[in-house]
């Protein structure tokens, strides 16, 4: 069993050459086979929580520990972690043109191996239609160059698939739901599903309560304003759905304000 | 300044007594002469951005002919699938498949075609594509020249089977190498030529290689032109083209080199209709410097040029396009677009991408984009988020940046090869 925690921590960005703190003192731990989810308004500081774990150099850490079994990773660099056992679902995954999604995933999986041993490519190939066929891709997609030219759905699927090859310890979605139709989310979801186990932890991201009917979590935790202000079961997704993050708010009795005109 | 280790007299003895000797035909001797002439006149050409007076490409003797021995290793592998194969001055292969002789392709080197079809080497030998008094380094290559080779492709012979060529330069002993070649595409003819020029040894050498391709009404000549010569090989490439109404030559070009190279890569877009398009890759890494100038030149009507650039700098390198698109007067309805890229992964390197247009008509369409920029941060974080190494992650986004012009090659074979020679040189820089 693995577990990531992160303690007290506060996170910067630089907006017109000044800094400005995004986050306030998260506290979080997550262990493998539980699954979490973040939610909260726009702008409250998800999306800079998982890219800072991933070690995005745009973000700063102005203090606070990330720790892989005890293991403190903010010194660590982003390649490093990934070997790590992280993985970030990128909510926009970049365009390579000229490298397949095939070469990229083989480098993504021989990183992981020693030099002299890579992985044999009948293993690949199987493993791979084998992840195709639960995400229902067709072997062309596996052909394309990287994410270029894929639609918005296309793209989120390749993010699933890259995480079913690589198997990480601990997923982060980045909102993996948003520009989904329902079939495609629930493919996708059937994705991250078949990853459930002893050994793999999931920390989605999102705004809608939706998604978390298909991937059904064990925690939901609210944040607002750079903090973590209340955990809670799936049940609470539903309260919030029916309530808005409005509600919760005037209930903590907090002092934030909500931008309702950013929801999409 | 130029100036050969030789006096002009020694060279013109030289070159008198090395074409005697051929017993080389009295117009070829004469051109020598008046090529030597010019030599000796004219000044360097050009490359904007570029000194190379210094470098070593004037440290020749006089003309001789060499016999170099067969390569090994992995460029034996590729030479024995080659319809040409020459190495220095020894012609090793020769082979055409029987329905191209039948038709009456010629594939010789140099040497034989002077000997055997001098009519048609005089016809075009710095006739129609280069011409004696264009520079001073195509004038001495054409005193100089001792091999090459000479393909002809009759009127409306089609060949589909691309002919494939392989020089390598010979650095094993320090010598001249002087290349000529000549392809002639007879009116509505069609041929794909790759051509490679590599290099074996370890001494240092000048390579001065020039390619004329004649495209004749109504041609299609697709020429691939793939170099990896040696840090040790110091080159002078020029590849010229000519031509006719409604002709089409389509340039593939990787300058994969090591060494310092200047290189000249024009088409004159002579006849109407007709249609040059241009692609090429190039990486520069070390100390190395790399210029390329490439030229279209619109003289017809609705005649259309192309050029499509790319090009990594590594470590302390130089690489620099200048695109020239040349639009005439009176060459009404012409097109000219060019796009010149480059990608800087060190601080230490140099890059230019020069665009230079010369409109001299008015109806005409001319467009160009430059850029020089260093690798995108987004494309690496996303690799290296997926446990990807730096080294490895950067040889893909380079991979990714090349291919603007990579997966526009006609031939996937083409596109594979380039890819594992792309790998190998990047792999060559890293382990510096």
């Amino acid at each position: 069993m693995s577990t990531l925690t992160i303690k007290d921590l506060k996170v910067s960005v630089t907006e017109n050459e000044q800094e400005r703190l995004i986050l306030k003192g998260v506290n979080l731990t997550l262990k493998t086979g539980e699954t979490h989810a973040i939610m909260g308004p726009n702008g409250t500081g998800k999306s800079t929580l998982s890219e800072t774990i991933m070690g995005n150099p745009a973000y700063h850490i102005v203090s606070g520990q990330i720790l892989l079994d005890g293991d403190d990773l903010v010194q660590r660099t982003v390649d490093e972690r990934a070997r790590a056992g992280l993985f970030l679902a990128m909510q926009y995954p970049a365009e390579i043109k000229g490298v397949t999604n095939i070469e990229f995933l083989r480098a993504a999986i021989n990183a992981r191996r020693s030099k002299d041993d890579p992985i044999a490519v009948t293993d690949f190939l199987a493993r791979l239609d084998d992840k195709l066929a639960v995400l229902n891709m067709s072997d062309a997609m596996a052909e394309r160059y990287l994410n270029e030219g894929f639609s918005g759905g296309e793209k989120k699927r390749n993010e699933i698939l890259q995480l079913l090859m690589i198997q990480p310890k601990f997923a982060i979605l980045d909102e993996i739901d948003s520009g989904l139709d329902i079939d495609a989310l629930q493919v996708v979801a059937k994705g991250v599903n078949s990853m459930k186990g002893p050994d793999f932890g999931t920390l989605m991201i999102t705004h809608y309560q939706r998604l978390l009917n298909y991937i059904v979590p064990d925690f939901v935790h609210v944040m607002m304003d750079g903090r973590i202000v209340k955990t809670g079961d799936a049940q609470l997704a539903h309260t919030l759905e029916a309530e808005g993050y409005a509600g919760l708010r005037d209930e903590l009795g907090l002092d934030v304000p909500l931008t309702d005109d950013d929801v999409e | 300044m130029g100036v050969p280790n030789l006096d002009a007299k020694t060279l013109l003895a030289g070159i008198q007594s090395y074409a005697q000797a051929q017993q080389e035909p009295a117009w070829l001797q004469q051109l020598r002469q008046q090529a030597l002439q010019a030599y000796t006149t004219l000044p360097l050409p050009k490359f904007e951005k570029i000194n190379y007076r210094d470098w070593p490409l004037f440290d020749f003797t006089v003309p001789q002919l060499m016999r170099s021995e067969p390569v090994t290793g992995v460029l034996a592998k590729t030479a024995a699938t080659q319809q040409f194969y020459a190495v220095g001055d020894s012609t090793i292969q020769l082979t055409l498949p029987m329905d191209a002789l039948q038709q009456g392709v010629i594939l010789s080197d140099l040497r034989s075609a002077i000997a055997h079809h001098g009519d048609l080497v005089q016809t075009y030998l710095m006739q129609k594509a280069l011409k004696v008094g264009d520079d001073k380094l195509t004038a001495l290559n054409t005193a100089m020249m001792t091999n090459g080779f000479f393909l002809y492709v009759p009127k409306n012979v089609q060949l589909k089977a691309p002919i494939e060529i392989l020089q390598v330069v010979d650095n094993r002993t320090t010598q001249n190498y002087f290349s000529h070649n000549l392809l002639i595409a007879a009116a509505g003819s069609q041929v794909n030529v790759i051509q490679r020029l590599a290099s074996v040894g370890e001494q240092a050498n000048a390579a001065h290689m020039l390619v004329e391709v004649i495209a004749e009404a109504n041609s299609q000549v697709n020429f691939a032109g793939i170099d990896t010569m040696s840090a040790k090989t110091t080159a002078y490439l020029n590849r010229r083209g000519y031509l006719a109404a409604d002709a089409k030559l389509d340039w593939e070009f990787a300058e994969m080199n090591a060494g310092n190279v200047i290189a000249d890569f024009d088409s004159e877009l002579k006849g109407r209709g007709s249609e040059a398009m241009v692609k090429t890759i190039a990486i520069a890494n070390q100390a190395q410097t790399q210029a390329l100038d490439t030229r279209v030149t619109n003289y017809g009507k609705q005649t259309v040029a192309n050029i499509v650039q790319r090009g990594i700098i590594l470590d302390e390198a130089t690489l620099i396009f200048n695109g020239i698109g040349h639009i005439i007067k009176g060459a009404h309805g012409a097109k000219a677009d060019q796009e010149n890229r480059l990608l800087m992964l060190s601080s230490k390197a140099r890059g230019d991408a020069d665009p230079i247009l010369l409109i001299d008509e008015n109806d005409v369409e001319a467009g160009h984009a430059a850029s020089v920029g260093r690798v995108d941060e987004q494309q690496m974080y996303y690799l290296l988020s997926r446990g990807i190494p730096k080294p490895v992650a950067e040889r893909l986004v380079i991979r990714g940046f090349l291919a603007g012009v990579i997966t526009e090659l006609r031939s996937q074979r083409l596109r594979h090869e380039l890819n594992d020679v792309i790998e190998r040189r990047l792999t060559d820089g890293q382990t510096n």
